[in-house]
């Protein structure tokens, strides 16, 4: 019986979020840019942060928490769907559709190790409850409390006896757990741990369906596999750490981005503008990855005439796309801001920084560098990722996969930074960055692999 | 074969064998770990991460009532270097007695409320045991 009610939450999900990505599709009128089942990801992708915004919402207008009230509230969104679509029509559409066959021995040796690993991950995370530090000491309690109490009280997320240690943390996806919680009528751990790995699958899903648009199959499984068994990934996605799951929203905002920069379709632009103000409802870092999206925009303008025109020719459509995010993100800034709920980093004051950077920027870089070239956390990721770089500014095949050059420049100078300056005794701070580079460091994994796919079929113009 | 198929035959092979030599067989290992723990009930499931500490936990939730508070008394927290093996178990369960045992209010010994009827928990983790071995003596103050 838990089980059904268990896929009854889940179709809530994916329906909502299908609702408010058709309101997307409508808006840029080109639903058919996307295939059946990148909608279907995207879906349970808006679904799970919006069900936790929603859920926000409903705690600030003070009403308490149950299945029928969180539906309820959806009704008007369900009702477009109904009312402004040719329904049948978008769930034909919705339908996961089989690809031709094409490739021979090789995809389907690709296809068996992503179902293996895919297989493993699910396998993995519904086999115990949370055990991880972080997955319970920060999202699975909160959700805990979240569904004990039926709403976000502000008093207790600062209370020192309800010991919660990061109430800056952003609430979405602990509010989603929470709705599965009172989907379900009782705490289960296992399954809300096989809802967040399936972000895992989200993940690969969407860098397959992009890679596909101008990648034979083969080539585009191989890339994909490749993400799919990244050792840290495998083994980040089914404790409940939701590290990959804000890798898919980061990898999914940024990948679209640069579909729209490619093909210039609106839809594009749209959803990629909503993953990345989503993600910012899942983890702290996502603004840092948004940001850093913006000044590789802004270096591309500095540096490319190419970039330049376009970005000037697109620039209303850009600024809009680029104004939505911090809306969304919008209230919970303001709720925290309202309730004095203050990171750690903020609360100390400026005059040391220049100092900690001096002191600890040798020891971070080294740690950094270290981590990224281990094999047996990364594979080979990081040493293909520089040789691709290297052959980047030999051929120069594919201008605009500088982009994500910078934004892992930027990204990566923003964890060094924040490392640097991490509130905790000087003889504690490389215990956590032992503890939490790994996990990290996963956001800049599939942009990496995306960049070399990228730069290696550019190689030669011939079809593999 | 032109060099584009070159490089990728080449980075897909370097990049297969690395994933059998670190990831595969450890794979397979864990998965039948999981499989075999898959089944069990959630009460068995908590057994297996918690250990005698978990069973601590629910003789405490079934004795002190919910909105209580509970003072924890930690016998070795002074004692122990901070991130030492000790010292992270004795983290671990301060941490993790606020997530079992919520809605009742949990403070540190030290930093508990005057005046307020308080349950006082005090345990004594055997140092140098196992991970998940607790030896603990219970003390209910009403």
């Amino acid at each position: 019986m838990i089980y059904l009610k268990f896929l009854g939450a889940i179709a809530s999900i994916g329906g909502a979020g299908y609702c408010v990505f058709l309101i997307c599709a409508r808006f840029c009128k080109d639903r058919h840019a996307l295939t059946g089942n990148e909608q279907l990801v995207i879906s349970f992708g808006f679904g799970t942060v919006l069900i936790g915004i929603e859920m926000f919402l409903m705690s600030l207008l003070h009403i308490r928490f149950s299945p029928l009230r969180i539906l309820l509230l959806q009704a008007p969104l369900y009702s477009v769907f109904f009312v402004k679509s040719n329904t049948q029509g978008a769930i034909k559409h919705l339908s996961i559709r089989r690809e031709r066959r094409e490739g021979g021995l090789l995809s389907s040796i690709f296809v068996g190790l992503i179902c293996f690993n895919a297989f493993y991950v699910m396998c993995n995370a519904v086999s115990l409850p949370f055990f991880e530090w972080d997955s319970w000491c920060n999202f699975g309690y909160n959700a805990k409390i979240f569904y004990l109490t039926k709403k976000i009280d502000p008093a207790l997320l600062t209370a020192s006896y309800a010991g919660i240690p990061h109430p800056d943390y952003p609430p979405a996806i602990s509010l989603a757990e929470a709705y599965l919680y009172l989907f379900l009528g009782t705490i289960h751990e296992p399954l809300v741990k096989l809802w967040i790995s399936c972000h895992y699958l989200f993940l690969i899903v969407v860098f397959y369906c992009v890679l596909r648009r101008w990648h034979a199959r083969t080539l585009a499984l191989g890339f994909t596999f490749m993400l799919s068994s990244i050792p840290q990934i495998i083994s980040g996605a089914p404790t409940g750490y939701i590290d990959v799951a804000v890798t898919f929203y980061i990898t999914a905002g940024i990948l679209y981005f640069w579909l729209y920069l490619k093909e210039g379709k609106a839809i594009f632009l749209c959803i990629s503008s909503v993953f990345l103000g989503l993600s910012m409802w899942v983890k702290n870092e996502a603004l840092s990855a948004y940001l850093s999206l913006i000044g590789a925009g802004f270096l591309m303008w500095l540096i490319m005439p190419d970039a330049r025109e376009a970005i000037v020719k697109l620039r209303k459509k850009l600024m809009l796309a680029f104004l939505a995010p911090f809306l969304i993100i919008g209230p919970w800034v303001l709720f925290r801001h309202y309730y004095h709920i203050v990171p750690a980093y903020f609360k100390g004051t400026l005059v040391g920084i220049p100092m900690l950077i001096r002191t600890r920027l040798p020891q971070v870089l080294k740690l950094l560098m270290s981590e990224l070239m281990q094999v047996s956390h990364w594979n080979i990721t990081w040493y293909l990722f520089i040789a691709c770089c290297v052959l980047y500014g030999y051929h120069r095949r594919e201008k605009m996969g500088i982009l994500f050059i910078f934004i892992i420049f930027f990204q990566s100078l923003s964890y060094v930074l924040i490392y640097c300056i991490w509130p905790v005794p000087q003889e504690e701070v490389f215990v956590h960055i032992l503890n939490s580079q790994c996990r990290v460091l996963i956001v800049l994994a599939p942009l990496a692999l995306f960049f070399i796919a990228q730069q290696i079929s550019a190689v030669s113009k011939r079809n593999c | 074969m032109d060099i584009r198929r070159m490089y990728i035959s080449f980075a897909i092979g370097v990049w297969m064998s690395m994933y059998f030599a670190y990831l595969f067989f450890g794979q397979c290992r864990i998965m039948s770990n999981c499989l075999s723990v898959c089944f069990l009930s959630m009460e068995e499931k908590y057994k297996i991460i918690d250990g005698e500490f978990y069973l601590f936990m629910t003789y405490c939730k079934r004795n002190i009532p919910e909105h209580a508070s509970v003072a924890l008394a930690n016998v070795r927290e002074s004692q122990e270097k901070r991130f030492s093996k000790q010292w992270i178990q004795s983290e671990y369960y301060i941490q993790k007695l606020p997530y079992y045992l919520f809605p009742r209010k949990i403070y540190r010994i030290h930093d508990a409320p005057a005046g307020e009827p308080l349950y006082i928990i005090l345990y004594d983790r055997e140092a140098g045991g196992s991970h998940f071995e607790l030896r603990y003596q219970e003390a209910f103050i009403p």
